[in-house]
């Protein structure tokens, strides 16, 4: 499988490491959540059979971080984006 | 009962019939793999419940039950998973003579390796807690290892120098495919519809109560659903409005051509992971490290073989003129603390069995007659209480990631 890094164009995917589907932010009332609240916030992650969002870390390369959009069934990719936009704009 | 023929003999008979589903069963299982199949077998033969379908999208034993490698082991580090483990060791060594059907089962010994101190401690701390809980588990010195195992590289100059290593005598291989046609077969007999290529498309519940499981081949109403669908468990699960904390992974493994015996048992190394055995029919067989990011094609990455090969080969010096045959992944279901989660669900008959991620196969027993208990008696056995999805909640974990040094 080839990921597009945003900087260093199309690369192996041995040059990078997943660190798994986009995660939601975390609530803003995390003191008074319930434990099933917290439950899902620690343990509950994507799992599409379908497109997902990824962090994809480009170890090998320049070392940024992407958000890359994938398809878990067919390995499609559909596009690479800064994982922190105020970095692409230096 | 058909008798089963000797290698050339012709033979007419079929393993099982091929029914078309009925528009009502007493119990609904999906998935006709390994725990699905025990699950059938467990319900009629324990506790006489044969209105049973088994519903499969494929074939019949076509998911990971062919893709696994066939490992049977009981050597986990923590007492719930030990109990649970060493239970199904159990019947696993019930089920030749139960089944009436050979399913190969080799207690040929399985043997991880320690290549560090670290290693060294931590297997030893496993072989003592194996020993405490009743578990056969020895620790073999670098000599004795050599002894057992004659073509591992214990020289002192190897990449990966062996420190010694764990063993479990009784555990070993079985012949996955025979497993579930053995399972199959008398499911069948005993009046278990087994029906391939069904899809399952939707659950029919009303006020959190199940009525019915909605299939490509029509509605079949039913007050009682076991799902044993391991990867495909988040989407399957969703049809009934259950989210769940499982991620899905090829787990991927391969074979070499046939070779003549060489390897009396199951290596295992943690270290470098790779775990190798040797089929009954000759071939190599090899496994390692599920890969790394979410998918359900049932192939992976060329990295992981690359890097399990290069490692097998630095342990098994004899291999390096062997040829791989073939490579394939199963899509493991992976849970957050490398446990299962079996048991009730807020949907009254909706039962869960998943989470098993790369060691399900070991399982396949244990978890049928789990399941069978607790579709027949509404309770769920002692030893599966801890392995409750409530445990998400509670914070009790049985976290076997950190214990078993395996990337499950």
């Amino acid at each position: 499988m080839r990921v597009e890094c945003v900087w260093c164009g199309p690369r192996d995917e041995s040059e990078f490491r997943c660190a798994g589907p986009v995660t939601e932010p975390l609530p803003s009332d995390l003191d008074s959540l319930t434990g099933v609240a917290w439950a899902r916030v620690l343990y509950q992650r994507a799992n599409p059979e379908g497109w997902v969002d990824e962090r994809w870390l480009h170890a090998a390369g320049c070392g940024q971080w992407l958000i890359v959009t994938r398809h878990t069934v067919s390995h499609e990719m559909a596009g690479s984006r800064p994982a922190r936009p105020r970095i692409a704009s230096l | 009962m058909t008798s089963i023929p000797r290698l050339g003999e012709s033979w007419s008979g079929t393993f099982w019939r091929h029914p078309e589903p009925r528009r009502a069963y007493d119990v609904v299982i999906v998935g006709a793999g390994g725990h699905g199949l025990a699950t059938a077998y467990y319900l009629s033969a324990r506790f006489g419940i044969s209105d049973v379908a088994v519903l499969d999208m494929g074939w019949l034993g076509g998911g990971n039950m062919a893709r696994n490698t066939t490992l049977i082991r009981s050597n986990y580090l923590w007492d719930e998973s030990a109990s649970l483990f060493e239970a199904s060791l159990k019947l696993w060594e019930e089920l030749p003579e139960e089944l009436g059907y050979p399913i190969q089962i080799s207690q040929r010994g399985v043997l991880a390796l320690a290549h560090s101190l670290h290693d060294v401690r931590e297997s030893q701390r496993r072989v003592y807690a194996n020993a405490t809980n009743g578990i056969d588990a020895e620790w073999l010195d670098p000599e004795e290892v050599a002894a057992f195992c004659p073509i591992v590289n214990v020289s002192a100059s190897a990449r990966y120098p062996v420190l010694g290593g764990a063993l479990q005598r009784r555990g070993g291989i079985a012949k996955h495919d025979q497993v579930a046609w053995a399972l199959a077969r008398r499911a069948d007999r005993a009046g278990v519809d087994l029906i391939e290529h069904c899809r399952v498309i939707g659950f029919e519940y009303q006020s959190q109560r199940m009525t019915g499981v909605r299939t490509s081949l029509g509605t079949i109403a039913t007050r009682c659903v076991v799902l044993c669908v391991a990867g495909h468990t988040t989407s399957v699960a969703a049809l009934a409005g259950l989210e769940l904390p499982i991620q899905s992974y090829p787990l991927q493994a391969l074979v070499t051509e046939l070779y003549e015996p060489i390897h009396p048992c199951v290596i295992m190394s943690d270290r470098v992971h790779v775990y190798v055995s040797q089929a009954h029919k000759g071939e190599l067989v090899m496994g390692a490290a599920r890969d790394a990011y979410l998918s359900y094609r049932q192939r992976g990455s060329f990295g992981i073989i690359e890097r399990q090969v290069t490692a097998a080969l630095e342990l098994f010096p004899v291999f390096a003129t062997a040829r791989v045959l073939r490579t394939w992944a199963g899509i493991v279901d992976v849970s957050p603390d490398a446990s299962p989660i079996i048991g009730s669900t807020p949907i009254e008959g909706l039962y869960l069995n998943c989470g098993w991620g790369t060691g399900g196969f070991k399982a396949t027993p244990i978890a049928g007659m789990i399941l069978a208990t607790l579709v027949a008696t509404g309770a769920l056995p002692d030893l599966a209480t801890p392995f409750q999805l409530e445990r998400f909640v509670s914070g009790a974990l049985i976290d076997e990631h950190r214990a078993a040094g395996v990337a499950h």
